[in-house]
């Protein structure tokens, strides 16, 4: 919201210097954006009221005048014009050398084809007043001569730009802003502005229109006053400055009167040209479905009956609260006027303008919800300026139609309440001046709620809001909570993925953060079969990019295409890891979206091997003994160098993949649930004695079948290994003579140890014999000596 | 034969080898089988019985001496030798190290922990929450209107008409209520969505963590203090902190807030940070609106009042590291991970 601080001070009047008051403002709930200078940036002086005593044609210009014009020194100056729209006797803003523009251009005495000029006859747009740059301003003749012009003309005006919050549509308008600029600055606030006009049009309202609400719902009060003899024409100046000021662009003077009204007051009104309106009626009803309508701004739209409309006897002649129709616009020839001041139901006016796609200044204000008893207010402002500013006559009585209105609630505050939630201790005067300058009337113990704050403030906690805001949200103190009884903590999930984290960067890898979201072709990238549950992804009704429509399923594709970039940047090796949700239709409301990790390697040094040993390290670190490594049947994978382990999968990638995601040579990917990787609580793990009895070591190479994994090995050794096997691990794996062909030769360290007596070799001895006769027998295995 | 000047002359020689083999030689001289004192010694027993003890203790104490002056020259000569070898076994420790592999953490998950630790360290529990959501949990019991302009569709994703793409981390605060009665401290963090065009300071998804604190006697003043304290760990131990009234649908009064601008004195003016104003704003919160205790059970706001916030992690790191486009956190490359990991 745009307040032009002239227009603000007619309403309350205050010394603080402006940037202290857009502080005080921001610190009461009101926050200052910005603070703008308009106009005239500096030397006001040179500015003056001016009037032609002489106009000539300039003798080598055709297109140009010669004048002399008094500005009140009794020294006539010789000025160079290239306007036409005005004589000798003309009444016109000055801007003498040394003058500095709106634009910033700095005016000299110059020399226009060989003559003088000693200033500068204004438009307008020159003084950034509005868009007439056709002529030059042409002012009232009562105006004093050597005046200056700012004393009759915002030719420069500060502009206190705030922020207004969802809750406060009040807060839209110059006069909304007063009284939170009173209630800041504890000052008196002027009397609603508008004061109501003699009737002096012939007849009654009732001679010039009829009118019926059909949709209550949609418009709780409607009400319109008739002009006669109206002469449209361009605002007065000072008119046209404020509207500037507030950001609208000046139109005509009734267009104007009814911006002016939104501005000042925040009811945002409408001008019917009455003689337009067909039967002279007006019908507040929901458009026919398709109904269409061409508004003012020349679009042509389709509506549907949750649309409200303004008809006559045959068509719409206004959108309700978002745009008038063309064919009744107000032009120049208009002369009888319709004004409306309604109330429009707040959600049904944003849908209409969501769905017709128009936002207007009146919808911004609508949609939040208005208060309808803004109406009176409205009414007697606009006909004041219309009988001023456009020579109207009003017709005497108002159409007002409306059911019974809201009336605001009546909402008590206890003392202790307030101090116990906001930590601070107030005065019984405090918390009255506050509220009584916002605009609440005290009633039995109790605070009666204005009603442009009705829907806002309806209960105790909102009271306190008040206070507080304009009490002075600095007084409240810092001060600590005791924090939860049973003490801070990480909490189960977190924990769990920080130690991940923690293992992954220790392997070496990097993390990364990737997008949730996929588009649709992923899952063909990564040759998901059909059926594939990954394949069912849960799905964007409203996506904003084809590149965005589901979220993923699985993590490690995204990390590809890090990969891919770091790789075209130039690094030799990437490997790199994230850990995240994924998400799984589940038959629920809520899909399943269980956290993974997932990991790749690329470039140098990639590998099944290089990768398998991350995921080790993971299990390793959450002592999950019993994962098997199989080989995997995943469409992504490599078939021949992939597992799948637990939940997930590790393997190098299929090239068919790699070459969808731009990747060269080799890359390998794992992926598994954050959940697996949980292991045994804590307390669960308990003291063994693995220090005061030395281990037995022994090494063993066994030949057996080239089908046989190691894995099926470790697996027989220990099954058949005894209780005082520690550990087998796979340190050689050997072909070529003298072991056959076809067969391989692995070997093994064994490593015997108990916790409660020294083995002995013959123990040893005895166990290691077991083993070779199970690998014998089950593997079909022959001790290589 | 003069014992005494035997010794002192052998001392000083035994003391002036220059290195093992010489000393080797000079000890064979003085103390091998053909030395005087050695043959004195074994002439000892020629000696008339009331000499030979005098003159035996005389020539012992004299053997003994030079065995202990040949020792001591022995080791230092030996360490000398040690020195001298060591001295010439150089390497250029300006070389690099043999490199281990390293991997970075992410800047966002840094500051993610770093503000999660802050207030497990202020006795917040730390709990997760589902990135879908239902509309219920993200909006209805967060008190947002039914015509509250976030639910549109052009400002949220949807997966069905009540389930979306949560658009912070408040419905956490509803979740945890639900979970459990009061007292609540609870901190929560993780990825939220809105439909927001990317720029350098917004991206369509981000990262939030969400604060609640529900007890007896909480105030806004305890919110002012836990965010004031927050503050300074995250930014610093000399900033303060600012509130000012504002309007969330979830809290009641709703404030947002500012730190004092930590760039001013890093970077001299005018500050692009603060544009000069000397706060810098960095998130939201307020009082929980009594209305969300309606949704849930065991909460009576005559009796326990709460405090609420939420703030934006990308933000934050942002902030904290002079990032000048937020973007940059989600594009993994390596270079930018690697100035912070
Ligand atoms: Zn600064």
């Amino acid at each position: 919201m745009r307040v032009p601080v002239s227009w603000l001070r007619e309403y309350v009047s205050f010394d603080t210097p402006l940037p202290e008051l857009g502080e005080l403002m921001s610190m009461t709930g009101t926050k200052l954006e910005a603070l703008h200078r308009r106009g005239v940036p500096r030397g006001l002086e040179l500015y003056r009221v001016g009037r032609v005593l002489t106009r000539e044609q300039h003798p080598n210009a055709d297109r140009l005048s010669l004048c002399t014009v008094d500005v009140g020194d009794g020294d006539p100056r010789q000025i160079v014009c290239g306007a036409s729209n005005f004589d000798a006797g003309a009444t016109v803003a000055v801007a003498l050398p040394g003058a500095v523009l709106p634009d910033g251009t700095e005016l000299r005495i110059a020399k226009l084809r060989g003559v003088e000029s000693h200033g500068m006859m204004l438009s307008e747009s020159e003084l950034d007043l509005g868009q007439d740059h056709a002529g030059i301003m042409l002012l009232p003749d009562d105006w004093s001569v050597g005046d200056a012009l700012i004393d009759h003309l915002a030719i420069a005006e500060d502009v206190l730009e705030f922020e207004i919050t969802s809750n406060r549509p009040d807060c839209q308008n110059v006069y909304g802003i007063a009284r939170e600029v009173s209630a800041a600055l504890d000052a008196d606030l002027g009397p609603w502005p508008g004061a109501e006009p003699e009737a002096t049009g012939s007849g009654s309202v009732e001679d010039h229109v009829t009118a019926r609400i059909d949709a209550p719902d949609l418009c709780p009060r409607w009400a319109g006053r008739v002009f006669t003899g109206v002469k449209v024409g361009p605002s007065p100046p000072w008119l046209k400055a404020r509207i500037a000021a507030a950001g609208m662009r000046p139109i005509s003077n009734v267009v104007d009167i009814t911006n002016y009204v939104m501005l000042a007051i925040g009811e945002p009104t409408h001008a019917f040209d009455l003689d337009k309106v067909a039967g002279r009626e007006i019908i507040v009803r929901r458009a026919r479905d398709s109904e269409a309508v061409t508004t003012l701004d020349g679009q042509a739209r389709t509506l549907d009956t949750d649309v409200l409309v303004i008809a006559d006897a045959e068509r719409p002649s206004a959108i309700a609260g978002l745009m008038g129709a063309e064919w009744s616009e107000v032009t120049d020839g208009t002369t009888t006027v319709l004004i409306e001041c309604a109330n429009f139901d707040g959600p049904s006016t944003q849908r209409s303008s969501i769905r017709l796609g128009l936002r207007t200044e009146g919808s911004s204000r609508w949609e939040k919800g208005l208060d309808p008893h803004l109406v009176p207010h409205a009414l007697a402002l606009a006909s004041q300026l219309m009988v001023a500013l456009t020579g109207a006559e009003l017709v005497p009585g108002t159409v007002d139609l409306h059911g019974e209105l809201p009336q605001p609630p009546v909402v008590g505050l206890r003392k202790e309440r307030l101090e116990a939630l906001i930590g601070v201790a107030y005065t019984d005067r405090e918390i009255e001046r506050a509220l009584t300058r916002l605009g609440y009337e005290p009633q039995d113990g109790r605070w009666l709620v204005p009603t442009w704050r009705a829907a806002d403030t309806t209960r105790e906690v909102d009271l306190i809001e008040e206070v507080m805001r304009i009490a002075g949200i600095e007084r409240v103190p810092a001060e600590m909570p005791g924090g939860h009884p049973g003490g801070g903590r990480l909490g189960e999930d977190e924990v769990l993925r920080r130690q991940v984290v923690g293992v992954l960067r220790g392997a070496g890898l990097t993390e990364a953060a990737t997008l949730t979201l996929w588009d649709a072709g992923v899952p063909d990238r990564l040759r998901l079969a059909s059926g594939d549950a990954r394949r069912d992804l849960v799905e964007i009704q409203n996506p904003m990019s084809a590149e965005w429509t589901a979220m993923r399923t699985l993590i490690f594709p995204g990390l590809l295409h890090s990969a891919r970039t770091n790789l075209a940047m130039g690094q030799a090796a990437v490997a790199m890891f994230e850990v995240g949700h994924v998400f799984l239709r589940s038959g629920e409301a809520l899909p399943d979206q269980p956290a993974r990790a997932a990991g790749v390697l690329a470039g140098e040094g990639a590998g099944f091997f290089e990768a398998k040993g991350v995921v080790e390290a993971l299990l390793a670190a959450a002592r999950v003994e019993t994962a098997g490594f199989e080989p995997a049947d995943e469409p992504f994978l490599h078939p021949g160098r992939s597992a799948s382990v637990l939940d997930g999968f590790v393997g190098e990638l299929h090239p068919e993949v790699a070459a969808a995601y731009g990747l060269e040579g080799t890359a390998a990917v794992f992926e598994l649930g954050v959940d697996v990787l949980r292991g045994p609580p804590r307390e669960e793990v308990l003291y063994r004695d693995v220090t005061s009895f030395p281990p037995l070591r022994q090494d063993i190479a066994v030949v057996v079948g080239e089908d046989v994994p190691a894995g099926r090995i470790v697996e027989v050794v220990r099954a058949s290994g005894g209780a005082e096997l520690a550990a087998v691990d796979v340190f050689d794996v050997y072909r070529g003579a003298p072991v056959p062909e076809g067969r391989k030769s692995v070997a093994l360290h064994l490593v015997f140890q108990s916790s409660e007596r020294t083995l002995t070799d013959a123990e040893g001895d005895a166990a290691r014999e077991r083993i070779v006769a199970a690998l014998a027998a089950e593997l079909g295995g022959e001790l290589r000596e | 034969m003069d014992v005494d000047a035997l010794v002192s002359e052998a001392t000083a020689r035994i003391e002036a080898a220059r290195d093992v083999a010489a000393l080797e030689e000079i000890r064979i001289e003085v103390l091998g089988r053909k030395a005087p004192l050695v043959q004195a010694l074994r002439e000892l027993a020629s000696l008339p019985p009331d000499e030979r003890r005098a003159r035996g203790d005389e020539l012992n104490r004299a053997r003994r001496s030079l065995e202990g002056v040949v020792d001591e020259r022995a080791r230092e000569l030996r360490r000398r030798e040690l020195e001298e070898r060591l001295r010439t076994d150089r390497v250029d420790v300006t070389l690099p190290g043999v490199r281990h592999p390293r991997g970075y953490s992410h800047l966002i998950e840094q500051t993610r922990r770093d503000i999660l630790d802050v207030f497990v360290g202020f006795g917040y529990v730390v709990v997760d929450g589902p990135e879908i959501d239902l509309v219920h949990y993200n909006f209805d019991a967060l008190n947002h209107a039914p015509t509250h302009p976030s639910r549109q569709v052009t400002d949220t994703f949807y997966i069905a008409d009540d389930v979306v793409l949560r658009t912070h981390t408040s419905p956490v605060q509803i979740r945890t209520m639900e979970a459990g009665p009061p007292p609540v401290y609870m901190a929560t963090a993780g990825r939220c969505y809105r439909r927001d065009t990317p720029d350098a300071t917004h991206t369509a998804m981000f990262t939030q963590i969400e604060g609640l604190v529900v007890d007896r006697g909480i105030t806004l003043a305890h919110l002012k203090g836990t965010l004031l304290g927050f503050a300074r760990a995250i930014f610093g131990a000399e900033r303060e902190v600012r509130l000012r009234p504002h309007f969330f649908p979830f809290t009641e009064p709703s404030v947002e807030v500012d730190v004092s601008c930590f760039n001013c004195a890093r970077d001299g003016s005018p500050c692009r940070v603060c544009k000069g104003e000397g706060w810098v704003e960095i998130l939201g919160a307020g009082m929980v609106d009594p209305n969300l205790y309606g949704y849930v059970d065991g909460y009576d706001p005559e009796e326990v009042s709460g405090f609420a916030f939420g703030l934006g992690v990308e933000r934050v790191a942002g902030l904290r590291h002079d990032i000048p486009d937020i973007r940059l956190l989600w594009e993994n490359d390596l270079r930018f991970t690697g100035q912070f990991g």
